[in-house]
């Protein structure tokens, strides 16, 4: 099932609803819509009632012309993937899910009727938008359950329109590079100094010195928005930022090593404390990993790096224990 | 299993309500009030009521309960009607907890399939087009199901569309699917039969003659009976106990026999003169039909019994077409004239002494039957007898009482009295029920409504067989030739019970041609739509096809279904051509289409007059200057906010052509 899907629906970032994504099925009420025209057709035969025939037939009819209508209604949806943040391990995802068509306007806003269902492929709850009320991006939440790229679970969206009969639905498989971080778990551990000295000074440099405020400058674009000081700006003078001490002491290199006494998984979640807690003090640090090292550096950038690099270390490492 | 739509339910609410209420004659009182109560709890959250639902447990409790009086009420009234309560009771009791998708769909399908049963009780067009009503009402429920915050003009119009597409659909279904016969009995309602009933006391008549219902309608081809000549046989009345006549057992016995021995009734037919006619019967929920003397029939499942009389073999619980030939100069006589004799002559013994010894008189006096005949002609005549529509009771001897006492009354009483006297006399003779009458419709079709109800006699005369008299004609000429209501001029009596009825006001010319354009179109309607059949699609098919071929049904039934889908593909044709909402973006994208052929693909974000500047070189000195307009012609439109005029669209188009020619 799921390699023909694969074959039928590939992995992408936007789909177009066509005839080759698109499931239809008549839907359980459709079934029994159904069932009870063939009860009326078989009333009306033995009581020898044309009215009762031409109301089957009717009913049938209907069934017959929502066919395409619902199947014409459902290919007008367009929908894409928009950039997801990264959470930590059992915080819940947030997929950002567009629907909609933004830049092609040449035709009539292909408004698509009927409340869409979303939900994860193979799972029962769902979330129902109504296209005539909702704001993209809308949100489909994962629950997370380990570090590491994952691999999107495809996502199933229903239609019904326009009258229940059938059951449109598609199974999307959104390509995206969604990175779940470990989970952070604090520790007492002391990170060793770029110098490689255990219990060294540097200790205090994770408590102080990274606020120490030295002196204003014209503000660069790029820079971090929190160093901007706020207070000459408001006052209507020029866009200044505030710089901070460096302190080259301060420098903290993490070492994967260092955390041989707790198992390989705690020792990657302390490691993620670590580094959140040094990007917090805007220390500058360095991450030692097994497979590579990164050189130390600060920022949201080389936070993520490290974030990144943690998250899709090996699942289980030989060299620990 | 998300909670239903509050306007959704309301709908669906109010067309059940619509619904049951239609059924009136049908639905038990006590379900309307449940139905009432049930749809009025529903409905209250939609005004913001907000009321503690009762539990599952209740209803369920409840249910029971309902059950156990339906059982109750309706046990006397035949399944049909019991089965129809018990869907409504449910489809109540489920309205009250209708929480889940689930209930709501099955809410709905009940009450489609209740549309169906209301349409085993009635099927007139303007009860179609209610129903019709009541179906649009649901599906915009669905509708508000499925995309609730559409507004109420766009679900119904969206109903109304899919309806009128259904319809052509439904319209070819209906021609081409064959008209099955019916698969099993189905139980009707025994309760409801009407029009004449299978005995006849003097006085039951003149209550039919209340009615100005439709009976029964016929459309001759060629000949028109005369009025004096319009008399529709239906029952034949032989036996009778002073007071009552009946249909004889031993009747109904031989009867049965024939129709078992598929022993049919072949008169000797004199075909001097013809009557053809088809007649569209109103459902009696009896078996016997109606026609003029003597009746000859070719129409499936009915049959002619040996005292002319047309049966259908099956109940009439819906209107039902008969071709009729009628030749009136036919001879009554049957294979067995000892039978019709003797089971004709015979009289109670005791009542109407009066009667007896009158008789008796009067046989001494004329020993010849014609004599005698003429004798008791003569007394009806000479008599102050009157034709009324109120006669007086007469509970005792009442043959007595009517010819010495009385001396007024309905149809009935004449016919039963002559019919007795003659029998006294040693002459067999028996009444007959029917219709006598009809009016007719310009040149097209004749009605026959319940007034038209009669009663008449037949008497044997020996070689030639059963012959017709009307005693009523000697009293009361006028409603022999002129009908129910000239008789009774003089006593204001024709459709007392009934003011409202149009029949009424037949001589204010502007009701009546009103009466009669509706009496046209349920003519129309009953000849063409309810009385549709096998013989007539087979008819249809032979018109199509010609010669009925197995071959030829099949490419039939194909090209159906190639009309179908085209239908269906014509529906939706907006798939293939989308509506066109900015046609100056459509046509410059167009072209950015045949130049990506030409492998010139614009950049995203480059505008049209930098993408124009960029790519010119690669163009020839024509394209470029086709290009260049139809891009200036984009950029005033879109960016200068001028009005995209018809003007300007058709010069951009010219435009478009002309370069998409260059390329």
């Amino acid at each position: 099932m799921e390699r023909w899907l694969t074959g039928r629906i590939p992995k992408q970032r936007a789909y177009q609803l066509d005839m080759s994504n698109i499931f239809i099925f008549p839907s359980r009420f459709g079934r029994w819509f159904l069932m009870m025209s063939g009860l009326l057709f078989i009333l009306g035969t033995n009581y020898r009632n044309n009215m009762m025939l031409l109301l089957s037939f009717f009913l049938v009819s209907i069934f017959l012309v929502t066919l395409l209508s619902s199947f014409a209604n459902f290919a007008k949806l367009q929908i894409h993937i928009g950039k997801t943040k990264s959470v930590f391990a059992g915080e819940e995802l947030n997929i950002p899910i567009w629907i909609g068509d933004n830049d092609n306007q040449d035709f009539i806003p292909n408004q698509v009727e009927g409340n869409i269902h979303v939900s994860w492929w193979q799972q029962d709850t769902s979330i129902t938008l109504d296209p005539n009320d909702f704001t993209n991006p809308v949100g489909i939440s994962l629950a997370t359950k380990e570090r590491g790229e994952i691999e999107l679970p495809r996502l199933t969206f229903e239609n019904f329109y326009p009258l229940g009969l059938y059951r449109c639905w598609t199974h999307l498989n959104f390509e995206s590079k969604i990175i779940v971080y470990p989970t952070p778990v604090s520790t007492a551990l002391r990170p060793k100094n770029l110098q490689g000295e255990e219990n060294s000074e540097s200790v205090p440099s994770l408590i102080a010195g990274s606020d120490d405020f030295d002196s204003l400058k014209s503000y660069q674009k790029g820079e971090p928005m929190q160093h901007v000081a706020w207070k000459q700006v408001a006052k209507g003078g020029d866009w200044l930022s505030k710089t901070y001490v460096e302190d080259k002491g301060s420098t903290v290199w993490l070492d994967i090593q260092q955390f041989s006494d707790v198992d390989y998984e705690t020792a990657i979640s302390q490691l993620t404390y670590l580094v959140l807690q040094l990007a917090h003090q805007k220390v500058e640090y360095g991450l030692a990993l097994p497979t590579h090292t990164i050189v130390p550096g600060s920022g949201d950038e080389h936070m993520n790096l490290c974030l990144t690099q943690l998250a899709l270390l090996p699942k289980h490492s030989g060299e620990q224990k | 299993m998300k909670a239903t739509n509050a306007k959704a339910q309301l709908l669906i609410g109010i067309s059940f309500l619509l619904l049951a209420f239609s059924m009136l004659t049908t639905v038990m009182t006590w379900v309307l009030v449940l139905v009432v109560i049930s749809v009025a709890l529903q409905a209250l959250p939609f005004f913001k009521v907000d009321i503690h639902h009762p539990s599952v447990r209740t209803i369920n409790l409840f249910a029971i309960l309902c059950a156990l009086a339906l059982a109750y009420t309706t046990w006397q009234a035949g399944l049909m009607i019991a089965m129809v309560n018990l869907l409504v009771m449910a489809c109540a009791l489920k309205i009250l907890q209708m929480h889940t998708t689930r209930d709501y769909f099955i809410v709905v399908c009940v009450q489609f399939f209740l549309i169906g049963c209301g349409l085993i009780f009635e099927q007139s067009i303007f009860y179609a087009g209610f129903l019709a009503f009541v179906a649009t009402l649901q599906l915009s429920s669905v509708a508000f199901h499925i995309s609730p915050s559409r507004p109420l003009q766009k679900q119904i119009w969206l109903s109304i569309k899919i309806s009128l597409q259904a319809m052509p659909i439904c319209v070819l279904l209906f021609l081409v699917l064959p008209q099955l016969s019916p698969l099993w009995k189905m139980p009707s309602s025994q309760s409801k039969q009407t029009g004449l009933t299978e005995e006849i006391t003097p006085g039951d008549i003149a209550n039919l003659s209340q009615s100005g219902d439709l009976a029964f309608r016929a459309q001759f081809s060629g000949n028109i009976p005369a009025p004096h000549q319009r008399y529709w046989r239906g029952l034949v009345f032989e036996d009778f106990d002073g007071k009552t006549w009946r249909i004889s057992e031993a009747r109904k016995k031989m009867k049965r026999i024939n129709y078992r021995l598929g022993r049919k009734t072949s008169p000797a037919y004199d075909y001097s003169k013809e009557f053809k006619y088809d007649v569209i019967i109103e459902p009696t929920n009896q078996q016997f039909l109606f026609a003029l003397d003597a009746p000859l029939t070719t129409t499936r499942r009915t049959w002619l019994s040996p005292d002319f009389q047309i049966q259908s073999t099956i109940p009439l619980v819906t209107k039902f077409k008969y071709s009729v030939q009628s030749y009136p100069n036919t001879p009554l006589k049957g294979a067995s004239d000892y039978f019709d004799v003797n089971m004709n002559l015979q009289v109670p013994e005791t009542g109407n002494p009066k009667t007896k010894a009158w008789v008796r008189e009067l046989r001494q006096q004329h020993r010849s039957n014609e004599a005698f005949i003429l004798a008791v002609e003569t007394f009806f005549f000479t008599e102050p007898f009157s034709y009324t529509l109120r006669p007086d009771l007469m509970p005792f001897d009442p043959v007595d009482t009517f010819l010495f006492d009385k001396q007024a009354g309905f149809c009935a009483h004449f016919s039963s009295a002559y019919a007795y006297i003659m029998r006294l006399a040693g002459i067999p003779a028996r009444v007959v029920g029917g219709y006598q009458g009809g009016e007719m419709r310009k040149e097209q079709y004749m009605s026959i409504y319940q007034y038209d109800a009669h009663a008449w006699v037949e008497i044997w005369q020996p070689g030639i067989g059963w012959i017709r008299k009307d005693p009523t004609g000697f009293v009361a000429p006028d409603r022999i030739s002129y009908g129910l209501e000239r008789a009774l001029a003089y006593e204001e009596s024709f459709l007392e019970d009934s003011p409202f009825s149009l029949m009424k006001w037949r001589n204010t010319a502007v009701l009546n041609e009103i009466r009669l354009v509706l009496a046209d179109i349920d003519f129309f309607w009953s000849k063409w739509v309810l009385g549709f059949d096998q013989e007539r699609q087979l008819n249809l098919f032979r018109l199509l096809v010609g010669e009925i071929k197995p071959i030829r049904i099949a490419l039939l039934l194909l090209a159906i279904l190639f009309v179908i889908s085209l239908f269906l593909l014509l529906f939706n044709y907006r798939v293939w051509f989308p509506k066109i909402n900015n046609y100056p973006l459509h046509f410059y994208l167009k072209s950015l289409k045949y130049l990506a052929k030409q492998n010139i693909v614009r950049a995203r974000q480059e505008t049209p007059m930098a993408f124009y500047t960029r790519i010119a070189q690669q163009l020839s000195v024509q394209q470029r200057e086709l290009f260049l307009t139809l891009t200036e012609q984009f950029n005033q439109v879109t960016y200068q906010v001028q009005t995209p005029s018809r003007e300007r669209i058709k010069a951009m188009r010219q435009t478009l052509k002309a370069f998409k020619k260059s390329l």
